[in-house]
This record gives C-alpha cells, structure tokens and sequence, in this order.
C-alpha cells in the first residue's frame, strides 16, 4: 500500500492533506482522521533487522512527492537496511524461511494499541481474501501486512494474515489471540518500552511478535519484500499465528504501483528478539511519519483522564492526597462554626428589650439592676407567668422578641448542647421560678399605670411633710400612695421611714419588709436591711 | 381794624408753640444726671441646715455630734436649722442614695437649705474605733462637700473631740 493512501479508505491522499498530516488532518474520502507521528525505531538503525515494518509512513515532508517511501527509508531512514528486493523475492531470502520453518512465518502480527480498549478496526479494504488460495507470486514472500497501531485487538476480531500466511496457518499450530482487557480491568503488565514507545502503525519486531491480536491490515500492494536478521533467525520461530476464524470475504488487491516498504520479518518471539536487539545496539532514535487514526478510546482517553486514573505513580497517589485533604479541609470550613457567636449576641439582645412603659422609677431602677431577666433566657419557658394587665403584655411583647432573636440565632451545638444538660438535671428550675417571681412583681407593679401619677404625687407629698418634721403627715400620704399603687414599693419604704420618724418601729420594720419583698433587687436593699436590722435591736432594747 | 389786632395774635401764638417745642427738644437731647447711687443689696445669709446624725454607733455620741452640730456657725451664714429627717432618710426619700454632689444637692433643695451640714458615724479599724466625719456641702456650689474626719479610739474620746472637729471644719471654710 502507498504511504500516500488513506490506510482506511485506500484511496490516495492529496498534497494538501499530507503536507498537513503533521497537524492531523481528515481523509477527504473517507473523513478519518490522519496524523504523522513520530516514530522511535528500536532496531539498529543499521542492522539487517528492518525497523520498518508494513507501514502507512509516508515521507512526505521529508522527501519529495514522486519518491516512493521505499526509497526513501533505504536512502536515509535505515542506511543499513536492506536493498528493496524484487517482489518475487525468493522464499530462502525472506526472513521468514530463515527464521523458522514454519510455512507461514511471515504472518505479522498485530501490534499492540496504546490504548487498552481500543476495539480493532476493521478496514474494510484491507480484509484478507477468504479464499485460501494463496496467490502465487506473493507466496513465496510473506506479504506485508501491517496493523494500524490504533485499532485496538477485539476479542472476536481474528488478526488476518497473509493470504500466504492464511493457507499456512490453517495447516499449522495456531497462536492464541489473546483478549485485550478493558478499561475496568485490573492493569496489564505494562509492555516493554520498545514497544510502547511508537504508538503508530509501525511495529517494531519486538511489538509486532509480542502482539499477536491485532487486528492487522492487509497491504496488498506492495509485494513483499522481507529481510532478516541473522540474529533472527537464530532464534526460534514464534508461534504462529492462529485463525479462529476466517476473515470476511478479503479481496486480493492488485499490486500497487508504489515500491512497498520495508518487511518486517516477523514472528519472533518477543522478549527474546527484544534482548537481541538491545543487547547489540541501543535502539537509535528515528522518526517516522506514520497516520494514526484516532479512535473512540484514544478520545476517550484524552478527554476524561480520570476515567484512566490509575494510582500507579507516586505522582498521582500525590495528587490524590491532596485533592482527598483539601476536601476535607473545605468540609471542616464549612462545618466549623465559632463558638462566639451565642453569648454575645444573646447579651447584645438583651440589651435591645426595651423596658415596659408606666414603670416607676423603682422598677426602672429594678429593671436596670444587673440580673438576668425572665425573658431574656435563652430558650426558657415563656415569660408571661401570670402576667396581668397592659404592662404585663408590654413585658410579653418584649419577651418573645428577645426568644426569637435567641431562637434565630444558629445553633450553637455545645453552649445549646450544655444548657440542655442542665435543665435536664433541673438546674434551671430555681431560676425559672425566682424569674416568674420578678416578672410577677413587675406585673403588679405595672399592674396601674393610670392611678400611678396620683400614687407618685402622694409621695411626693409625704417627703415633703416627713422633711417638713410632720410625720403623722407623711406616713397619712403615704399611706394614700400605697392604696393608690399596692404594688409599687416606694410607698412602703417611705411608710416605713415615716413611722421610724413617729417611733412606730413596729410599723416601720414591717413597712420596710414589705418594700424589700416588693422590690428584691432594689438599689436601696443593703442600706434598707441595715436600717431594719438596726430597728429591731432599738426594739428589742428596753 | 380788627384783623391788624389779629396778626400780632397769631404771631405771639407762634412764638409760644416753637418755644415751647424748642424746649421740648432741648430737655429731650440734654442727658438726664444718673440716679444717686444706692448701697448694694447685702447677700442674704446663707440657710444652714443641720442634719442630726443617728444613732448608729451608740446614742451617747450620736447625741454629742448632734449638740455640736447645732451649735456650729458659719460666718454669713444664718443661724443654722435642724433638720426633720438625717441626710440617709432624706436620700431614701428622695430615692438618691449616691455619696455623690448631684444627690446632696437634691437632698439640700428638697430641704430647701442653702448649705448642709451633718455628719457620719461609723466605726474603725478595732471594734472600739469610732470614727467621725463632719460634712458641709454648699448647695448653691454643687462642689463636693467639705469633710473633717478623726478616728478616736472610743466613743467617749469622740464625744469629747467633735468639739474640736467642728471647729476644724468652721476653720476650713
């Protein structure tokens, strides 16, 4: 087959096309999709081996149009390697009758595609002949059939020899084909590097030996021409090739006019021809412009290199480390909540309830006195404990306010967590009473708000005559004040500090209790319990 | 005959309305003499207000500070006056219980004094220390109070010298 043809369709390539084969260009026949790769020959560039085997490789840019890439590859890809020989070369010359006795010894065989679930393609004018008449002039000489390196080997694909190599294979011990494993499949020993190191249709005879299920592709054209190394043919003959099944319905194609490349003498067994090779010379690099034709799994491949990810290097177990750490890190961010946010916001809520209105000034002073209001408990019981009249629900409204600005503040698991804690050990039942207690006072303290003016002024009153030395005045006023506000405070105290002035200590300790049972958080308490202390001993002193 | 009597009338008319508004204006644009300069009104005398202090360290001292109490004068101030309640019911009363400038002050208005004057009782450092503070705060100021203080060792020494501490306080004023 030309190096100029398109391995899929047959047909020949334009200029254009093949000058931009490097780019990757498309068959304008056929649409596939063709690339010039680079080859790295594994042979001695100067051995007998030929390190080209059947190949699409064209020399295009490399040397000029009309030359044909036999010639070419014979002037300056392998000096060393061997003159074209006529088609009808002779079977002693052709490797394969010096490598191994076998009749069909040069049966390429597939080579290996880079890409593990690669299906093989069939090109469908590349199929060997089903016939089993060998041609004549071409038996002799094994034909060069060569394997596109992206057609991946199919299980049920049989590599199509020769139509020499067919009728001989039939004859003789047939070489298993052996399944491609999947992508999902544990991973393959990974084949030499010789043979992974040029994945283009070219074969080394280490690749070509070593992958014996490739689809192969038959280049009718070209007539055979084959050269051995000595060093081959000392080795053993490989295995040859076994055909499961007929190819399909394989049309001998005319000979085509372009001198055919170079022969691989394949069928060597791999690692052995390997170690010949490497051990001569080391493989020299060589390039050679070979059309790859892509494949579903090559794209695959390219496109979600993940789905490839193999933790074989130290590299990617590396990656994924990190990537495995930064997600927790994320995690963690996300999750992470700071534990400052209950307290303070809670206090700065506090702050916000506003106090009830008609609240005399004891109760302001009461509800400015630092303790922890009834509603200002996170999430306590409610705060309306039995709460009477108009300021009662002032201090109802207030309440389920600061609840719901507790309440919608976030969780915070362990301050809520401890809380919960406690009042499940009943830690909070005293407090929740001694609140309802105050909230109870300062609903009875509110409980009047319009008779709380009149109340205010008869104090007013009773300081005025208690300062003016009239106490029978005073405690008269206060007395009103009391009536007129029951559950205000102040108008015990001064009832109290009026009747100390008449010497009535009886009544004034009791007054004076009554206002420190009122107003339990009162400014004045100390001052006030010292006095009734101070009372109670006059009393009790003759 | 008759009009020729009339000219020299009317001219005389004349003559006595510009006089008159001629002098008119001259009393208006003469400066008056400033008014004889009376003495100045004296300021009144302040009210002094003696708040009796309580028994708290017993009722011998508490009496002894309260007599001299009474008997202390300012000079410019009146004769100072008793008060009905001590300064600790008036502040309860008041609902100001702050040692503070601002409460003294009210006490002082509620009271309707000009300046106060009480004192503190309390005891010191052993059991038997008594000590005694003599307070006077000018309302009108609303500076802080002027303090004389002395710790005696009982209560009989502290009977004896407030004496001495209220004239260390008149001294200091």
């Amino acid at each position: 087959m030309s190096s100029r043809n398109c391995p899929k369709c047959q047909r020949e390539l334009p200029i254009e096309v093949l000058r931009g084969l490097e780019q990757g260009v498309e068959c304008p026949y056929c649409a596939t999709r063709l690339k010039r790769t680079p080859r790295r020959a594994s042979t001695p560039a100067g051995g007998d081996q030929a390190a080209f085997a059947a190949s699409y490789t064209p020399p295009l840019l490399a040397q000029p149009i009309d030359e044909d890439s036999f010639g070419w590859f014979q002037k300056k890809g392998a000096p060393g390697a061997a003159a074209p020989s006529p088609p009808a070369a002779s079977p002693p010359t052709t490797s394969a009758s010096a490598v191994a006795p076998s009749p069909a010894p040069s049966v390429v065989a597939p080579v290996r595609s880079p890409f593990r679930s690669l299906p093989s393609v069939a090109m469908p004018g590349l199929t060997p002949p089903t016939s089993a008449a060998p041609e004549p002039p071409r038996a002799a000489a094994a034909p060069v059939i060569a394997a596109p390196p992206v057609a991946s080997p199919a299980p049920a694909t049989p590599a199509a020899p020769a139509p020499a190599a067919r009728t001989a294979a039939a004859a003789t011990a047939p070489t298993e084909v052996q399944k491609r494993p999947s992508l999902l499949d544990t991973s393959p020993p990974r084949p030499p590097a010789e043979a992974r190191r040029a994945p283009t249709l070219i074969g080394t005879a280490a690749s070509l030996a070593e992958k014996p299920s490739l689809a192969p592709v038959d280049k009718p054209p070209p007539p055979p021409v084959e050269k051995s190394s000595p060093r081959l043919a000392d080795k053993p003959s490989p295995p040859p090739v076994e055909k499961r099944s007929p190819p399909p319905a394989l049309k001998p194609s005319p000979p085509a006019p372009v001198p055919p490349a170079v022969v691989h003498p394949v069928a060597v067994e791999p690692q052995r021809a390997a170690l010949a090779m490497t051990a001569v010379e080391p493989p020299r690099a060589a390039l050679a412009m070979t059309a790859v034709i892509p494949s579903t799994g090559s794209t695959l491949a390219l496109a979600a290199p993940s789905l490839g990810f193999l933790p074989r290097s130290r590299r990617n177990l590396a990656v994924a480390a990190g990537a495995a750490t930064l997600t927790v890190a994320v995690a963690i961010l996300l999750t992470h909540r700071s534990p400052a946010d209950p307290q303070g916001s809670v206090a700065a809520d506090l702050s916000a309830v506003p106090k009830p209105p008609g609240v005399s000034a004891p109760l302001a002073v009461l509800h400015e006195t630092p303790r922890p209001p009834t509603t200002l408990e996170p999430l306590a019981a409610p705060a309306a404990h039995g709460a009477k009249g108009a300021a009662a629900d002032d201090a109802a409204k207030a309440a389920p306010q600061a609840h719901e600005r507790v309440r919608t503040t976030p969780p915070a698991a362990a301050h809520q967590r401890r809380y919960a804690k406690q009042e499940k050990r009943g830690k909070h039942a005293r407090h929740d009473k001694r609140n309802a207690r105050r909230t109870e006072v300062a609903s009875r303290a509110a409980a009047s708000p319009g008779n709380d003016s009149e109340a205010r002024a008869s104090y007013e009153r009773g300081n005025t005559l208690l300062f003016s030395g009239d106490a029978a005045g005073a405690v008269t006023a206060y007395q009103k004040a009391v009536a007129l506000a029951p559950a205000d405070p102040i108008g015990y105290r001064g009832l109290g500090l009026a009747h100390e002035q008449r010497g009535e200590t009886g009544a004034a300790i009791r007054a004076l209790r009554k206002y420190l049972k009122l107003a339990p958080g009162a400014a004045d308490r100390e001052i006030i319990s010292r006095r009734i202390a101070r009372l109670g001993r006059a009393a009790s002193q003759p | 005959m008759s009009s020729a009597a009339a000219e020299p009338r009317t001219e005389r008319e004349r003559f006595r309305v510009l006089s008159a508004v001629l002098l008119l204006a001259l009393g208006c644009a003469s400066r008056s003499p400033p008014p004889p300069r009376t003495a100045q009104k004296a300021a009144p005398p302040a009210r002094l207000t003696w708040l009796p202090a309580e028994s708290t360290a017993g009722r011998g001292l508490a009496k002894a500070v309260n007599e001299q109490l009474g008997q202390v004068s300012l000079p410019g101030a009146r004769a100072s006056v008793k008060s009905a309640v001590s300064m600790e019911v008036a502040q309860l009363a008041i609902e100001c219980t702050e040692p503070t400038p601002s409460c003294y002050g009210a006490v002082g208005r509620s009271l309707g004094a000009d300046e106060m004057l009480w004192a503190e009782l309390g005891g010191g450092g052993s059991s038997r220390d008594v000590r005694v503070a003599l307070l006077l705060y000018d309302v009108r100021a609303g500076a802080a109070p002027r303090r004389v203080e002395r710790t005696f060792d009982s209560v009989d020494a502290a009977r004896a010298g407030v004496a001495a501490l209220a004239d260390a306080l008149r001294a200091s004023r």
